[in-house]
């Protein structure tokens, strides 16, 4: 009796252990999705049906032990790219990306061009 | 006289590049990205209105080539009930119509469609909304339709209106 009472007090800490990490998962996850009832939110700030419908289907998708990426690819594959804050990389967002760049060099321009005249 | 000329072209660029910002924005607004239509409907699992005993079939097979909608409705969902009227003539004109019931609860439901009138074909749950994010959808109501070779085809966000009725029944009728 002692040790099974012993056991239980083992197992359990275990278990409330193995759904926090789930659940700060879930915060990381949803934290790169875009929420697209209240744009300019993230899907983890959100408290909308919506927001808490994507919340409950990553925990679910978790436990059955899917990986990120599939839960990341499954709701890109439904809303597009637009729910991912971290935008792919692909032909019709290279501007995008490159955008930094572009700006960068041309403001370097301007410097080179301003010392020259100094 | 050089400086001038350069703030002048300077203070154009920076409004023409901000009009068409504002412009981009004020016409995209509308318009969410809808990853969905082009794809083929997944498996969708519900009840038939008229059968007597709810027993939840695959619908799928139950509509082969024919168009038909899918709409996404709640009894808590005020802007439903302003668009029930354009679901009833879709069911007028012989179009079957697919509720997805959005988180509530089949009392409500069942006393929103008594008093409305049921306009659809089939009914299916979907009290954690995990069917909603299946189609694509992120609110109630949506509407979709769908084609012959089960492909969405359009997304209504929001209620139907006159202007989207007519839309939807265009392609419906082709």
């Amino acid at each position: 009796m002692k040790y099974i009472f012993f056991i239980i007090i083992c197992i359990i800490p275990l278990d409330l252990y193995a759904d926090q990490k789930i659940n700060t998962k879930v915060i990381e996850i949803s934290k790169n999705l875009r929420c697209l009832v209240c744009q300019g939110q993230s899907i983890n700030d959100s408290d909308s049906d919506f927001a808490l419908d994507v919340k409950k289907l990553i925990k679910k998708n978790l436990k059955e032990g899917k990986k990120d990426e599939e839960i990341y690819n499954y709701l890109k594959l439904k809303y597009g790219d637009w729910i991912l804050y971290k935008t792919p990389i692909n032909v019709s967002t290279i501007f995008i990306w490159m955008l930094p760049i572009i700006f960068i060099l041309i403001g370097l321009r301007f410097i080179v061009k301003r010392i020259r005249f100094e | 006289m050089m400086l001038k000329k350069k703030i002048v072209i300077l203070g154009i660029s920076t409004l023409v590049i901000s009009i068409v910002f504002v412009f981009v924005i004020l016409n995209d607004n509308k318009h969410l990205p809808s990853a969905t239509v082009g794809s083929t409907l997944d498996p969708i699992k519900g009840y038939i209105v008229d059968d007597i005993k709810k027993d939840k079939i695959l619908l799928n097979s139950k509509l082969n080539n024919e168009k038909f909608l899918i709409n996404i409705f709640s009894s808590w969902c005020a802007p439903c009930r302003d668009e029930h009227k354009y679901l009833l003539k879709f069911k007028n004109s012989n179009i079957k119509i697919i509720g997805i019931n959005y988180k509530d609860s089949k009392k409500n439901m069942s006393s929103f469609l008594n008093e409305l009138g049921n306009p659809y074909y089939a009914i299916v749950d979907d009290k954690d909304g995990y069917q909603s994010i299946k189609l694509g959808a992120f609110g109630v109501p949506e509407t979709f339709l769908i084609d012959k070779k089960k492909n969405i085809v359009l997304k209504q966000i929001g209620p139907i209106d006159d202007n989207i009725y007519f839309k939807f029944l265009e392609i419906l009728k082709k």
